[in-house]
């Protein structure tokens, strides 16, 4: 297997982490998000987006408001729950726990 | 000289060459499989419709109205493959195997019927599909079943528009599924599949209707 094929599923793993990241910064609608991961190893689309912020939802970490927009129909605009922020205070945590040990081992 | 189909996207019209209109019925059908256990997801293919309403409107302008096929590819390109819960199933939607002829019959003769407007929001995908000549489509039908303008096509009510989307697209799978198994010859009639929802089915075999086209 190609090291890209071994670090897809990572990626994939991380990118719920990723956008509880940027939820916590501000509210945000789909498109934002894509823009922000467009430029990252994360860049992801709607097809997958949509799907995950549905069970995001579901699961009570985030949730969104309707707002008015200039250019077309109203937005989205998702913010982080109060689960979804102590989600994301474990997860920045474990993340810097596995750098650690990553840093750690074999050297 | 390409055929342009008007659909509603989330509320807007916007015309799109008929390969197009083609194409973007295959992608939602696969996000509607692929979704099918999700139980969000009658919102999911609400927000991807707004999506592709978003990028069907970054291609139009003043001097420009129709959203070509090609422009429709580049469209479901940037959206992507709809994973089933996002970021855990990757994979491609599933390939819709009917014919386009299939899928316009389906569309227009399964759940649209003849009576719709501009503006009204489509309970099968989203999308209405407006004035695409549905009555002509529905005689070339009959014909090929062989039957005469004096049999008949009860028209959906309007109550099937209050139908969830999910389950006129069951309904529409089996009816394909009902096209794939039998020979057209044997479609003696179509007739609608309970007063409550309207929504016409291939029944056999079936006389003594007549055509309300």
């Amino acid at each position: 297997m190609s090291i890209d094929g071994k670090l897809g599923p990572i990626r994939k793993g991380l990118l719920e982490f990723l956008i509880l990241k940027i939820i916590s910064a501000d509210k945000v609608y789909v498109a934002d998000m894509l823009k922000l991961l467009s430029t990252t190893e994360f860049a992801t689309q709607e097809g997958t987006l949509y799907p995950l912020l549905s069970k995001m939802r579901r699961e009570n970490l985030v949730d969104y408001e309707w707002r008015e927009s200039e250019s077309g129909p109203p937005r989205k605009y998702y913010k982080l729950t109060a689960k979804g922020k102590s989600q994301l205070a474990e997860l920045n945590q474990y993340w810097k726990l596995i750098n650690t040990t990553i840093s750690e081992l074999g050297n | 000289m390409n055929k342009v189909i008007t659909i509603n996207l989330n509320g807007n019209a916007y015309q799109v060459e008929e390969r197009g209109y083609q194409l973007l019925c295959e992608y939602l059908d696969g996000a509607e499989t692929q979704l099918k256990d999700n139980p969000d997801r009658a919102e999911i293919i609400s927000d991807l419709e707004q999506a592709i309403a978003d990028k069907c409107r970054n291609f139009l302008g003043p001097q420009k109205t129709i959203v070509t096929t090609s422009e429709i590819e580049q469209i479901i390109q940037a959206m992507g493959p709809v994973d089933s819960e996002g970021g855990e199933a990757g994979g491609s939607p599933e390939q819709d195997t009917s014919t386009p002829d299939e899928i316009n019959w389906i569309v227009q003769g399964g759940n649209y019927g003849f009576g719709h407007s501009a503006g009204h929001r489509d309970m099968l995908l989203g999308i209405d599909f407006l004035a695409v000549k549905p009555e002509a489509l529905l005689r070339n039908r009959l014909a090929e079943a062989g039957l005469s303008p004096g049999h008949s096509i009860l028209i959906p009510s309007a109550s099937h528009r209050l139908l969830g989307r999910g389950e006129n697209f069951l309904r529409r799978v089996e009816i394909r599924k009902s096209l794939r198994q039998q020979d057209r010859s044997l479609i003696e009639g179509i007739t609608r599949d309970g007063a409550d929802h309207g929504f016409l089915k291939i029944v056999e075999p079936v006389g003594g209707v007549s055509f309300h086209g």
